[in-house]
């Protein structure tokens, strides 16, 4: 009888370890999720990936409103989800502002190209004059 | 074996527990289109390059997208479905990282793409800077060799300048000299011309030899030298001019009187012939005129010639034909004057006996004659006057009669308008007396009372009649500067001295009702008798002997 009971635990964790490797407890998950919507955040992407962010947002509220009900499954998959939705969110704020970036340094280029060529034109007129003067006699 | 179906047991327990641990049953579409999601999700990042770029992100969905398809085929549902969705994100995480890293690579590359387009303008910049510094110092260069030329061009002129300079004061001067000789030969003719060589002969010879000198020295360069004998001739010149000049001036005082003395002759002469031709002697004198005409044309001529004591003669000469041409005409046109003022004396007399008579004839055939007869009259008398005067000769009074004529007739045409008011304002008053009969006549305005206003042959006013004389003598009254004569007159029953007498009386009568009762003036009232002389009427029955029986007041308008 006792070897039913030690068995019936040992089924009641590994049950718990079978329901997706919670490899952390929910309170680490969900504090972690809630880290990484503040960098995300801090990422500015309440306005560059606002739908991403906010989706983030709830699913966190969701997971502590379910972790607060003792339903520890759901809190856990609602605190993953949002932990992986701040990440996606951070990861296009910070792509959208290097795009951003990109297409400055884009317009920035150009003008220096023009800038360059607009040299090379005064170097060219400056190297005639020079010719022209030197054709002449003196 | 016991053991083992035992364990066999315990395992198939915790499955299902497990099982029943990852929250029951999940739906396979559910889990495959999640599956399919995250396999999605997997090649897109792929295709990015995410293997590249995001490595381990990657990695790790492909290893949980493996671990969910495991689970699938474990039967765990719940975690497979879980295990996909992370997968998913993971995936779609490298992806965007892929992207991420491409857009860094851009913008690595970018910014040394702009780098190097900024070193690349500096460069251009460092050399046209260059290239401008060549062209400076070439500029330079060339301004250089261009202002050493003109250094020495300036030297070269500068040079040239001193020449010129020397060259044009020596010129200076040379001219210089020669003006002041030129003037010294100027003030030498001025000399000449005025006689220096006979009023100051020693003078201008010396001026003629220092000009030669100074024409000699000036030959030599000798400019001073030859600039004191030019000044030297100048004022040897001068000298010799101003003595010939004060000769000559004693000379031309005489000159000047003599022609003062001609040029007033010519004018008397002149004023004479001015005054002659006053009385026409050009037609009187023609003679005499023109004989001191052309003597005076041959004194002008002799003034041109500076023959002054000719002119002086003849202009005397001239005066003296011209004052006897005057004498001559003047004694005929005065002669010819006085007929003409005969003559117009004449016409004047004439003219006025002729307007006059024109007036008088314009009074006659109007009523002025008859309205003021007496001015009329008088100017019919004064024109009779004047024309006897024009056949005395006597042109003068006739003249003055023919004019007192005139205004006679001006004044006898404003008394008749006068007089004409006058009687119409009496005909108008007294056309109101009853049974009056009124009319103008010869002396003025005729009122006649006819019919029985008296009683039958005595000199007894009537009553009935006594209101029209009373009318009659307010109609006197109103005109009081004006005398009233008062006729009696009968018919021819009875003898014609009876008739005088009684109209007489009866007129008498007339006057002195009018007079005492009615307050007329007595002393402008006349009376007078005149029978049966003046009947208006034949007397044929009763009723004309009536009208012939009458007294008719005239108011003597026409006085």
């Amino acid at each position: 009888m006792n070897w039913l009971v030690v068995a019936l635990c040992s089924a009641i964790v590994l049950a718990n370890f079978g329901c997706g490797g919670k490899s952390q407890p929910v309170g680490r998950l969900l504090y972690d999720a809630r880290a990484q919507i503040g960098i995300a955040k801090e990422a500015e992407a309440e306005t560059l990936a606002n739908q991403e962010f906010a989706d983030a947002e709830q699913m966190l509220a969701q997971a502590e409103a379910a972790l607060n009900a003792g339903e520890d499954d759901q809190a856990y998959r609602l605190g993953m989800r949002a932990y992986l939705k701040a990440r996606l969110a951070e990861a296009i704020a910070i792509w959208r502002r290097n795009e951003d970036s990109a297409i400055e340094l884009t317009k920035k280029l150009e003008s220096k190209l023009r800038s360059a060529d607009a040299a090379l034109r005064r170097l060219e007129e400056a190297e005639n004059e020079l010719e022209r003067l030197k054709a002449t006699p003196p | 074996m016991h053991f083992y179906r035992d364990t066999s047991v315990l395992c198939f327990l915790i499955a299902c527990i497990v099982s029943l641990g990852c929250g029951g049953k999940v739906d396979s579409i559910l889990l495959e289109t999640s599956l399919q999601n995250a396999q999605s999700a997997v090649s897109d990042a792929q295709r990015l390059d995410a293997e590249v770029y995001a490595k381990t992100g990657i990695t790790r969905a492909m290893k949980l997208l493996e671990d969910a398809r495991s689970a699938q085929l474990a039967g765990d549902g719940a975690h497979s479905l879980e295990l996909a969705y992370r997968a998913q994100m993971e995936a779609k995480i490298s992806g965007i990282q892929a992207r991420q890293s491409v857009v860094e690579l851009q913008i690595d590359q970018a910014e040394a793409e702009i780098l190097d387009a900024i070193i690349q303008e500096k460069n251009y910049e460092v050399q046209t800077a260059q290239t401008r510094q060549d062209i400076a110092e070439e500029q330079t260069s060339r301004a250089l060799n261009r202002a050493g030329r003109a250094e020495k061009q300036a030297a070269d002129a500068q040079a040239e300048a001193e020449a010129a300079k020397k060259a044009a004061q020596k010129s200076m001067r040379y001219h210089g000299t020669q003006l002041a000789i030129s003037e010294a030969k100027h003030v030498l003719k001025f000399a000449n011309e005025a006689d220096a060589t006979v009023h100051a002969p020693i003078d201008y010879e010396k001026a003629e030899n220092l000009i030669a000198e100074a024409l000699a020295s000036l030959q030599r360069e000798a400019f001073d030298e030859a600039a004191e004998f030019a000044s030297q001739a100048e004022d040897q010149a001068q000298n010799a001019r101003r003595a010939s000049l004060k000769a000559a001036d004693a000379v031309n005082a005489k000159k000047t009187q003599a022609f003062t003395t001609a040029k007033l002759a010519i004018a008397a002469a002149q004023a004479e012939i001015d005054r002659s031709e006053t009385v026409y002697a050009s037609v009187h004198a023609e003679d005499l005129f023109r004989r001191a005409t052309s003597t005076l044309e041959q004194a002008d001529a002799s003034l041109i010639a500076e023959r002054y004591s000719q002119a002086l003669q003849k202009a005397e000469q001239a005066e003296n034909l011209a004052r006897q041409a005057y004498t001559k005409a003047e004694g005929i046109d005065s002669q010819r004057r006085a007929k003409e003022a005969l003559e117009e004396q004449i016409a004047r007399a004439k003219d006025a006996i002729f307007k006059a008579e024109e007036s008088i004839e314009g009074g006659r055939t109007t009523d002025v004659s008859q309205l003021a007869p007496e001015i009329y009259r008088r100017a019919t008398a004064l024109l009779a006057d004047a024309r006897t005067a024009l056949s005395d000769e006597n042109y003068e009074s006739a003249i003055q009669f023919a004019e007192q004529s005139q205004g006679a007739i001006t004044e006898a045409i404003d008394a008749a308008k006068q007089v004409k008011t006058v009687e119409n304002r009496i005909f108008e008053a007294a056309s109101a007396i009853s049974s009056a009969e009124v009319e103008k006549s010869e002396h003025g305005v005729l009122i006649r009372l006819s019919g029985n206003l008296f009683n039958s042959g005595s000199a007894k006013l009537n009553a009935e009649s006594l209101p029209r004389l009373k009318q009659l003598a307010e109609v006197i009254k109103n005109f009081s500067n004006i005398n009233v004569r008062i006729e009696g007159h009968s018919d021819s029953s009875g003898s014609e001295e009876a008739n005088l007498r009684l109209t007489e009386k009866r007129a008498i009568a007339f006057k002195k009702y009018l007079v005492e009762q009615c307050g007329a003036p007595e002393e402008r009232l006349t009376t007078v008798g005149l029978g049966e002389t003046a009947p208006i009427v034949t007397e044929i029955d009763n009723s004309s002997k009536a009208k012939n029986r009458r007294i008719d007041t005239i108011i003597l308008t026409r006085q």
